[in-house]
């Protein structure tokens, strides 16, 4: 038995569309864990910038440094060569772009301070949602929904964003890695 | 070659094989994330996983992580060597190389 053309390209398609799926549930489940680390990170960075203020610089540059060391070695050693590099060069792009944001905008109040780095995050997490990743694009929306909710009608925004946006992180992540 | 591999044509065994082909150092994959790749229910991928076991494309292990069991399934060198044919001759028909086509 011989096949068609049609019957060709529909395999081949059968087999592209298997790879892409096994490819996006392999993301998401490198990613999750990923996920629960910066959930844990926001509940905790939020919850002491709440408590001192004045000290909530250092505790978030330790934080996102912890953060993005443990995320470089729970993804590395995966996927492609490239990775690694691109973790880094990413990493690298999201700074400049929140740094000069900063410099420009000069957010004056603690709340806004807190606000621009999850936007930025929102952001990033809904980009990579619509190009690659959809349930990326689900947890961006929820983050971007969270924080400008909180930003807007919380009384205590920093303590909104460790319960809600930390915990919302977490689920996030558990979902990722149920996938 | 001119036939298909009419083993793995099956579309649920085709995805199967191709998910497997997929995996990263030809790690094994665990059955209920290859049910989640495949889209399939546990008695469907099952019965199939069996027929490509016993042509040999497949390997099937089975033990416990605790005392929860788990299966997993790896593609063997056969497995791999079949699927890949398979492939040339799919892309062999769309080229229009000299293979009879219905």
């Amino acid at each position: 038995m011989g096949l068609s053309p049609e019957q060709a390209a529909e395999a081949l398609r059968e087999i592209e569309e298997t790879r892409q799926r096994s490819h996006e549930l392999g993301v998401y489940r490198r990613g999750g864990p990923i996920l629960l680390i910066w959930g844990v990170i926001w509940i905790v960075g939020f919850a002491l910038s709440a408590v001192s203020p004045k000290h909530a610089t250092v505790i978030w540059l330790a934080l996102t440094l912890m953060g993005a060391v443990v995320g470089w070695l729970l993804s590395r050693g995966r996927g492609n060569p490239g990775q690694n590099l691109r973790y880094v060069a990413s990493w690298m792009i999201f700074l400049l772009l929140l740094g000069g944001s900063w410099a420009i905008l000069t957010p004056q109040t603690a709340s806004q301070r807190a606000a621009l780095p999850a936007l930025f995050v929102a952001a990033a997490y809904a980009f990579a949602g619509i190009w690659w990743w959809q349930r990326y694009l689900w947890l961006g929306l929820a983050l971007f929904a969270v924080t400008l909710f909180g930003f807007f009608f919380a009384p205590r925004f920093e303590l909104w964003m460790a319960a809600m946006g930390g915990g919302g992180l977490i689920l996030g992540g558990l979902w990722l890695r149920a996938a | 070659m001119s036939q298909p591999d009419e083993i793995i044509h099956q579309t649920l065994r085709l995805k199967i094989m191709s998910a497997l082909h997929a995996q990263h150092d030809r790690q094994p994959l665990e059955f209920t994330r290859l049910k989640s790749i495949v889209q399939a229910t546990d008695g469907n991928l099952g019965g199939h996983l069996v027929t490509l076991e016993k042509v040999g494309y497949v390997a099937i292990e089975k033990d416990f992580v605790g005392k929860k069991p788990r299966t997993r399934i790896a593609m063997t060198r056969a497995g791999r060597r079949a699927f890949l044919r398979h492939v040339a001759y799919l892309r062999a028909i769309l080229d229009g190389a000299d293979i009879e086509v219905n």
